[in-house]
């Protein structure tokens, strides 16, 4: 009996090994971009499936492009990506002939653990429903998605367990790829599509893809806000010199600096997306937090372009450049990921490697907030009351599921006067029945103030709302929240109508007026004390 | 004429201006919703509810033959073996072999029997929350419509508190959702592409668990082959049915506890509305 015990575990450990592990391979080389068929009139009952056979073409309406990354995070081909590119230049061609507000928006998305770029994987078919969604609500502009792939699958899904186990693996992976082919590729994606500045740019990253997309984005992204900063900076600083020079010639040559200095800041701003958005995001908070802490030292909000650079304290004008979002209910990220990161939090905690809130000054940890809203806009939060938690808590959280960097928080109606905060299952009170009933916006900010957006969910009707945090110590454009379960209901509910429209009321329409997905070109803003 | 006319054109430009600029997001009529058993309202990828022959077969074999069913086994068959059950066997490598494979026996059986019958019956043995099913979202939805429009329209006092209160009973579903676990149990739809399948027994759930039972006969000493231990043997498997069914309509309370059972350090409360 002994060797029968023996025998099964070993079975059990070389199954994968046996057979059962999903191979290093690309899977769209030969088609790397596909057309997806238009969505059908709702009359319609049967649905169409986008087929691998019919390759993009310049009058596809919507437009599937894959990049395919193996486990070192190096391409396949290089010619996927260029395929990509091109499709987003016939894209903003084909635009530019029509009006301006044609303008094509362009999704590339970074799929998560146990899932690849192979035709029957659902990620594909769930991004590919996605973007006919999209499609359905754009208004006729053409849609461009792209499909990050790697391998995120390691063993057949026949073996449920084995598969759990791939969760270092595979975690691994997605901290190894991000490097110079996806970065380069990612920047490369933004600028082509924002030669035609109305196009709109927008990341998103699940699960592991976040994690992923986050530490390929997060580098660049700072490095191009520095970059346009510093231009601009040199820019106003040339004006400034312009206006004070004595020959006309010094003058002449000040103000071409000045244009070239604000070309430059122009190009590295398109060089980033519009909104970068990490669903159910499996990285620890300690991700998130260095471009919270870059984008709280440099004191940036990011808001619609006007002719006033300072920023503007109407808390509408306020957009996100990245948002992190996690369902109440994935337990992923809430369970598993604290869990998985047990044991090497116990390695860095031995290794010293972790910092503590208090201490001396030259190892202590600290939280930094900002907000704009606030007075004074930047604080530093040094104590465990005061909400700041040491460096280990956070390696052992996500982002979203992190109550002290959360910046806002979501509402559901229950009642004819009742709404429930998603976070925490508190109930807010609301003594016009007319606030909740007509999910007015405006009705609901006069009782409890910092209502960004409100929105219903087609099918069931129910109100929504979400609202700034009053205490919050982010108030940056990295928005990070807690979503409620109607809403995204687990780790890898997240290709539904009710997440789409979530995102394209919460994120996507302006307050002011214009069409639903349109880029209103917001800028970064340095705050003035 | 043009006197007439003025009026009704600033009419036309008010109500224009006050559609454009207002703040109230308007209900749409309630339409028919489509719920896939195990999906989610309005998953794009759930198109066809169909509960299909690769779907079972995958079920099948990776919930009872491969990997899963063998630690199952393998813990389970731990468990026995520290209480020693059943007593015949002992505490031995030998005992415990015989624990792990009269349980993975049982396991396989289990699922084959399902599988077999559940294939006759074309059911569709996926749990899906009360929240989630199709009847209770039209009822929300009419509810929230019926309350919308009473607060918008001129409607007496008691109208109003009517549709208010009936909009707030939606909340209070703590028995239905219990009731609606349990009849997710004993039940299971027909498998139709619009996952309007009708409800019927849990034929294939039943002869599961007693296909389940009874495999493990060629294992179990004499004495635990008699009806009412193997009827012991089922009843306790088909709690695991139970506890998906009710795993399934729980899935947000059980998320909110274990979070907060395995939060490290302290987390500042977040605050809104009233607190403001």
């Amino acid at each position: 009996m002994k060797t029968i015990g023996t025998a099964l575990i070993a079975i059990l450990l070389a199954l994968p090994n046996l057979g059962c592990q999903v191979p290093l391979k690309a899977y769209r080389l030969n088609h790397p971009a596909i057309e997806v068929p238009p969505p059908l009139p709702l009359s319609a009952s049967v649905v169409p499936a986008a087929t691998a056979d019919k390759d993009c073409e310049i009058k596809s309406s919507i437009c599937l492009a894959f990049i395919e990354l193996d486990d070192m995070g190096e391409p396949y081909r290089k010619g996927q990506l260029d395929t990509a590119l091109r499709v987003i230049r016939e894209a903003n061609a084909a635009a530019a002939e029509a009006a301006p507000d044609a303008a094509p928006i362009v999704i590339t998305f970074v799929h998560g653990w146990k899932n690849n770029a192979s035709e029957d994987n659902g990620n594909v078919k769930g991004f590919t429903a996605a973007l006919r969604e999209i499609y359905g609500r754009a208004g006729g502009r053409r849609v461009i998605g792209i499909y990050i792939g790697w391998r995120g699958d390691l063993v057949s899904k026949y073996m449920p367990i084995a598969r759990q186990f791939t969760y270092y693996n595979r975690e691994a992976t997605a901290i190894r790829i991000p490097g110079v082919t996806l970065a380069s590729a990612l920047t490369q994606i933004a600028a082509t599509a924002h030669e035609n500045r109305n196009s709109s740019v927008t990341f998103v990253g699940h699960s592991f893809g976040g994690l992923l997309l986050e530490r390929t984005i997060s580098e660049a992204t700072a490095s191009q806000i520095a970059q346009a900063s510093i231009f601009e900076h040199d820019a106003i600083k040339a004006d400034a010199a312009a206006v004070k020079a004595p020959q006309e010639e010094a003058k002449k040559a000040l103000r071409q600096v000045a244009v070239e200095k604000h070309q430059a800041a122009l190009l590295a701003t398109d060089a980033r997306p519009d909104l970068v958005v990490f669903i159910n995001p499996a990285g620890a908070a300690t991700e998130a937090k260095q471009m919270l802490d870059f984008l709280t030292g440099s004191q940036l909000s990011f808001q619609p372009s006007t002719s006033d650079s300072h920023i503007s304290l109407n808390h509408d004008d306020d957009r996100p450049l990245f948002v992190s979002l996690s369902s109440t209910t994935d337990l992923a990220t809430k369970v598993a990921l604290p869990i998985g990161h047990y044991l090497p939090y116990v390695k860095f905690k031995l290794y010293g490697s972790f910092r503590s809130l208090g201490g001396s000054p030259d190892e202590a940890y600290s939280l930094k907030c900002y907000d704009p809203h606030k007075k004074p806009p930047y604080s530093e939060e040094k104590t465990k009351s005061e909400g700041a938690q040491a460096q280990g808590s956070n390696y052992l959280s996500s982002a979203p599921h992190t109550q002290v960097l959360q910046s806002h928080v979501m509402l559901k109606a229950v009642s004819a006067n009742e709404m429930k905060v998603a976070s925490t299952g508190d109930v807010i009170h609301f003594t016009n029945s007319k606030a909740i009933a007509g999910c007015d916006r405006q009705l609901l900010n006069q009782e409890h103030p910092g209502i960004v957006s409100t929105f219903r969910l087609s099918d069931t009707n129910t109100c929504f709302a979400v609202q700034e945090k009053t205490d919050r110590c982010n108030g940056t454009p990295y928005w990070i929240m807690e979503l409620d379960p109607d809403v995204v209901p687990d780790h890898g509910t997240i290709f539904t109508q009710r997440f789409i429209e979530f995102l394209i009321d919460t994120f996507f329409t302006p307050s002011q007026k214009g069409s639903v997905l349109h880029r209103d070109n917001p800028v970064l803003k340095v705050s003035v004390q | 004429m043009p006197r007439m006319s003025t009026p009704l054109i600033v009419l036309f430009i008010a109500t224009l201006a006050s559609t454009l600029y207002a703040q109230e997001i308007l209900v749409k009529p309630t339409a028919a919703v489509k719920v896939c058993p195990g999906a989610f309202p309005t998953d794009l990828t759930a198109t066809d509810c169909t509960y299909t022959a690769g779907q079972r077969a995958l079920d099948f074999v990776s919930g009872s033959v491969t990997d899963q069913a063998v630690l199952g086994a393998t813990v389970f068959g731990l468990g026995a073996q520290i209480i020693e059950s059943p007593s015949e066997w002992k505490r031995t490598w030998k005992g415990y072999g015989q624990r792990v494979g009269a349980r993975y026996t049982q396991a396989v059986g289990k699922g084959a029997a399902q599988y077999l019958v559940g294939w006759i019956a074309k059911d569709d043995p996926r749990n899906l929350a009360y929240r989630d099913d199709p009847k209770v979202i039209t009822a929300r939805s009419k509810a929230t419509e019926t309350f919308a429009r009473m607060v918008r329209e001129p409607r007496s006092e008691d109208e109003r508190a009517k549709a208010a209160a009936s909009f707030s009973a939606l909340k209070h579903d703590g028995w239905s959702r219990f009731g609606h676990a349990w009849y997710d149990v004993i039940t299971v739809r027909r498998s139709a592409a619009d996952g309007q399948g009708k409800r019927i027994p849990a034929f294939s759930r039943f002869a599961g668990e007693f296909a389940g039972a009874y495999a493990g006969y060629p294992w179990y000493p004499g004495a635990e082959n008699k009806f009412m231990p193997i009827g012991e043997r089922a009843a306790g498997a088909f709690g695991t049915a139970a506890l998906s069914s009710f795993y399934t309509e729980y899935k947000p309370e059980i998320a909110r506890l274990t979070g907060a059972i395995l939060r490290h350090g302290k987390q500042s409360k977040p605050t809104a509305g009233g607190q403001r």
